[in-house]
C-alpha cells in the first residue's frame, strides 16, 4: 500500500493551486469537505492513478466519447469529467502531462467496440521529476488460472473485466497466488502494455502487492 | 563445440598456458552470441496487418507497405485479414506503418493469394516481362473489368511491387480481397434484371432501411442526384471501393481533403465514413454490393478521426470550412462529442449562412440512450436552422435502444440498426447507430434537392427547402412521438423519414424522367391558354 499510494500522494499534494477534484464545484460555490469527493460509482472495483497526456475537446464516431482522453505509452482511456471545475481544468491543459486518479470502467460501445473510462476524482498537471508515464491500480477481484494454448497465466477478474497478470517483479509472490486461485484477493500493480506488438496495445498488471481479501 | 576453435586467435606473447585458456572461452561465448544474434536477425514471423493508408495511388495498402517495409506479403486470410512475413527486427518499423497488427494469424487459403491488377486498355495491358521480374503467375485476364488475375510465385516482395510500378500499363494493383455474401444475396440479382426498376445489387434484400425509407418505391422515377455534392465528414472514405469510385467527388485527382494527417489523400483506415458513404449513394445497379439511397451522387470525402474513430474540435472545423468552401451541398456528420465548442458552433453558422445543409447523428449510449435536452451532444444539440438531427430506428419502427433522442433538440428519425453498407478493402459489414441513420437522411435530401432545383446551389433558400420537404413528408410513428420531432422547424412528432411523397411531381419542376426514355405528351386546348 505504501510504496504505491504515499509517493502519489506526496506528489500530488505539491500541486495545490493546479490541481482540482470531482467536489470543488458545488452549486453552492463553496469547496465541499475533503471528506465528501464524488461517491465512486457502484460498479468501480478498479481504482487507478495514472500520469499521461491530456486531450480534451475531442468527438467520435456515434458521439461515444466523454470527450477528454489521456494517454500513456499507447493505451488511451477516456476521462469522465464530473464537475465544471474539472472540465475547466482540462480544457486549459490540453495535450499538457496530468495525474489523474479515479475508477476505471469498461463500458460497450455501439460503434466502438469497447470504451475504457476513468471517472476522475482528481485531476492535476504533472511535475518535471516524474519523466515516464503510468497508470497504478488497486482493485478486488477473484483469482483465476486462464490457459488458452499459448499462455498459461493467472488473471483477476472483477465487473466482467479481466486483467492478464504478470508476477515478474516479485517471483515468490506468483507461487503465492497460485495458492489464491479462486479466492476474491485484492491487488495493486501497474497497468502496462503486453509484451508485443498487437495494435491496439493489450494490457497486462505487474503485481506489487497481493493480499487475500478479508 | 568445434566452432570456438579460431585461427585467428593468437594469445599474447608471455601469456600462460592458463590464460589461453580464458581467451579461448571468452571467444566461444562471443561466438555463440554472434551465431544467436544471427539466428536472431534471420528468424521471421508472421503476422496480420492492417496498414495505414497508401502513399502511392497506384497500389492497394496492402502492397503499398512492401515498398515501405521490411517485408512480404502472403495473402489475405479467409477472414479478410492481411497476412505478412516480418522479420523479426523490422516488427518495429512496420508496427509504425500499420493500424493494426495481430500475432494471431489466421490461415491464408490458396484463392486469397492472388492479386488484381487493373489496366488502362484492352491494347495496353502489363507486360509479360513484368509479371515475370515482379514474379507472378497470370491465372486469368478478365478484359470486361480490364484487369489481370496473378497469383505470386512464393510470397510478394517490394521488389515484385517495384517492378509492377515501373510499367505504365499498371493502373492500380490490390490483393483479391476475400469477401463473404450471403447465399440469399443471389436472389434478387436474377428479379431486379428482370424488372429494371429494381437495382441489381446483390445486397439490396438486406437493406431494409431503403425499404423503411420507401425510397424503393421512388427509385423508378428518382434515383440519382448528380449535380449535389455531399461531403462525408468523418474517418474519410475509401474511395477505390467498387461502390463508391464512380461516385467520388474529385478535383485535381483529389477526393477531399485530410486533416488528421494533413494531407490531399482522405483514406479510410477504420471504415466507418465509408460505411456511411455507402448508405449516402452506394453506385446502383452495377452488380455489385449495396446500393445508396442516391445511386449517383457526387461524395466528398473528408477526414478529421483517425483509426481509432476519435479526432479533435478543430479539424472537424476546417473539414466544415473546406468542404463549404469546394462546393459541397449537404455535409453528413455521423460523429459528436459532449462539449460545446464556440468555433464549432461558428463554422456551423458559416455553413448554414451559405445555404448549406448539416445532417448531424444524435449520438449513441450503450443501454437506454440519452436525453440531448438535458444532456446535449455536440454538433446535433446546436440551434442552427441548417442542422437537421438524426436518431436511430430499427426495422419495426421502434427507437433503437442506444439512440439519443430529445423533443426539443433532436429532429427525425431513420434506419439505424442492423444496416448492411461498405466499408474500407471492397468490403461490406453491418453497423448500429446513429451514426448509419443520419446517411439515410443525407441521401434522401441530395434526392429532394435534385428533385426540387434544376441547379443545385449552396442557397439558403434551396436549403430551406430542401429541409422543410423532409420534415413536412415525415411518416409519423405514434411510439416514437415521445422522442423527437417537437420543435420548428421540425414539424412531425415521432417522425421517420419517409420519401413518398417523391413519387408525385413538385409544383415548382415536376418530375424528373426516368432513365429509360419515355416520352410524356400533353394536349394543350389554345382557348384556354392565356
Amino acid at each position: 500500500m505504501q510504496r504505491i499510494i504515499i509517493p502519489m500522494m506526496m506528489l500530488l499534494s505539491s500541486l495545490p493551486a493546479l490541481s482540482a477534484d470531482a467536489s470543488a464545484a458545488e452549486p453552492s460555490g463553496k469547496k465541499a469537505d475533503s471528506q465528501k469527493q464524488v461517491a465512486a460509482p457502484a460498479h468501480a472495483a478498479i481504482h487507478v492513478e495514472c500520469r499521461g497526456r491530456l486531450r480534451h475537446g475531442l468527438v467520435a464516431i456515434g458521439g461515444e466519447t466523454t470527450g477528454t482522453t489521456i494517454t500513456m505509452d499507447r493505451l488511451v482511456w477516456e476521462l469522465n469529467l464530473q464537475s465544471d471545475a474539472l472540465r475547466k481544468l482540462a480544457s486549459e491543459h490540453h495535450k499538457e502531462v496530468v495525474l489523474v486518479t479515479g475508477s476505471l470502467r469498461r463500458v460497450r460501445g455501439t460503434a466502438v467496440a469497447a470504451r475504457w473510462i476513468v471517472d476522475v476524482e482528481k485531476l492535476s498537471l504533472a511535475d518535471h521529476e516524474t519523466k515516464t508515464d503510468f497508470a497504478k491500480m488497486s482493485m478486488s477481484g477473484v483469482l483465476r488460472h486462464q490457459a488458452d494454448g499459448k499462455n498459461d497465466h493467472l488473471v483477476i477478474e472483477a465487473d466482467e473485466i479481466s486483467f492478464p497478470l504478470d508476477f515478474s517483479s516479485d517471483p515468490s509472490m506468483h507461487n503465492a497466488a497460485r495458492s489464491l486461485i479462486r479466492e476474491k484477493v485484492t491487488l495493486k500493480g501497474l497497468i502496462e502494455r503486453q509484451p508485443g506488438l498487437e495494435l491496439p496495445p493489450k494490457v497486462q498488471v505487474k503485481v506489487t502487492r497481493l493480499d487475500k481479501a478479508m | 563445440m568445434s566452432f570456438i576453435v579460431d585461427s585467428s586467435v593468437r594469445p599474447c606473447r608471455g601469456r600462460v598456458a592458463g590464460s589461453q585458456t580464458v581467451v579461448f572461452r571468452v571467444r566461444a561465448v562471443l561466438a555463440a552470441l554472434a551465431i544467436l544474434c544471427l539466428y536472431e536477425t534471420g528468424s521471421a514471423e508472421t503476422w496480420a496487418v492492417k496498414p495505414k493508408a497508401s502513399h502511392e495511388k497506384r497500389l492497394a495498402p496492402e502492397l503499398d507497405l512492401l515498398q515501405r517495409g521490411d517485408c512480404r506479403f502472403r495473402g489475405i486470410s479467409r477472414c479478410g485479414k492481411a497476412v505478412y512475413t516480418i522479420p523479426a527486427e523490422k516488427t518495429n518499423s512496420i508496427r509504425s506503418m500499420a493500424v493494426r497488427m495481430d500475432a494471431n494469424v489466421p490461415e491464408v487459403d490458396e484463392k486469397s493469394r492472388r492479386i488484381l491488377i487493373s489496366y488502362p486498355a484492352s491494347t495496353k495491358k502489363p507486360a509479360a516481362a513484368t509479371l515475370a521480374a515482379a514474379g507472378l503467375k497470370q491465372l486469368e485476364d478478365y478484359e470486361k473489368g480490364s484487369f489481370l488475375v496473378v497469383e505470386p510465385e512464393l510470397e510478394v516482395s517490394g521488389a515484385a511491387v517495384k517492378a509492377l510500378l515501373e510499367d505504365d500499363a499498371v493502373v492500380y494493383a490490390s490483393p483479391d480481397y476475400v469477401v463473404t455474401a450471403n447465399p440469399t444475396q443471389r436472389v434478387d440479382v436474377a428479379q431486379a434484371a428482370a424488372t429494371g426498376t429494381i437495382p441489381n445489387d446483390p445486397l439490396l434484400n438486406q437493406l431494409w432501411g431503403m425499404r423503411n425509407i420507401r425510397v424503393t418505391d421512388v427509385w423508378p422515377t428518382l434515383r440519382e442526384a448528380p449535380r449535389v455534392i455531399v461531403a462525408v465528414i468523418d474517418t474519410g472514405v475509401d474511395y477505390n471501393h467498387p461502390d463508391l469510385r464512380n461516385n467520388m467527388w474529385t478535383r485535381n485527382g483529389t477526393y477531399g481533403y485530410d486533416f488528421f494527417d494533413n494531407d490531399n489523400n482522405p483514406m479510410d483506415e477504420e471504415g466507418h465514413g465509408t460505411h456511411c458513404a455507402g448508405t449516402i449513394a452506394g453506385v446502383g445497379n452495377n452488380g455489385v454490393g449495396v446500393v445508396g439511397v442516391s445511386w449517383k451522387t457526387q461524395i466528398m470525402a473528408m477526414r478529421f478521426m483517425g483509426p481509432d474513430g476519435s479526432g479533435s474540435t478543430s479539424d472537424a472545423v476546417k473539414c466544415i470550412d473546406w468542404a463549404v468552401a469546394n462546393g459541397a451541398h449537404i455535409l453528413s456528420n455521423s460523429w459528436a462529442g459532449p462539449d460545446n465548442s464556440r468555433e464549432l458552433a461558428e463554422a456551423v453558422t458559416r455553413a448554414e449562412k451559405r445555404g448549406v445543409l448539416f445532417v448531424a447523428a444524435a449520438g449513441n449510449t450503450v443501454g437506454n440512450g440519452n436525453n440531448n435536452d438535458t444532456s446535449p451532444y455536440f454538433p446535433a444539440s446546436l440551434p442552427n436552422s441548417n442542422i437537421m438531427t438524426v436518431a436511430a430506428i430499427d426495422a419495426n419502427n421502434a427507437r433503437g435502444s442506444f439512440s439519443h433522442y430529445g423533443q426539443r433538440s433532436v429532429d427525425i428519425g431513420a434506419p439505424g440498426v442492423g444496416i448492411v453498407s461498405t466499408v474500407v478493402n471492397g468490403q461490406y459489414a453491418q453497423q448500429d447507430g446513429t451514426s448509419m441513420a443520419a446517411p439515410h437522411v443525407t441521401g434522401a435530401a441530395a434526392l429532394v434537392w435534385s428533385r426540387t432545383f434544376a441547379t443545385p446551389s449552396q442557397d439558403p433558400v434551396q436549403m430551406t427547402t430542401v429541409r422543410d420537404l423532409i420534415y413536412a413528408n415525415a411518416r409519423p410513428v405514434p411510439a416514437l412521438r415521445n422522442f423527437w420531432g417537437y420543435t420548428p422547424p421540425a414539424k412531425v412528432p415521432g417522425g421517420v423519414l419517409d420519401l413518398s411523397f417523391l413519387k408525385t411531381p413538385t409544383p415548382t419542376n415536376g418530375p424528373v424522367p426516368p432513365r429509360r426514355l419515355v416520352e410524356f405528351r400533353m394536349k394543350v386546348d389554345p382557348a384556354k391558354l392565356r
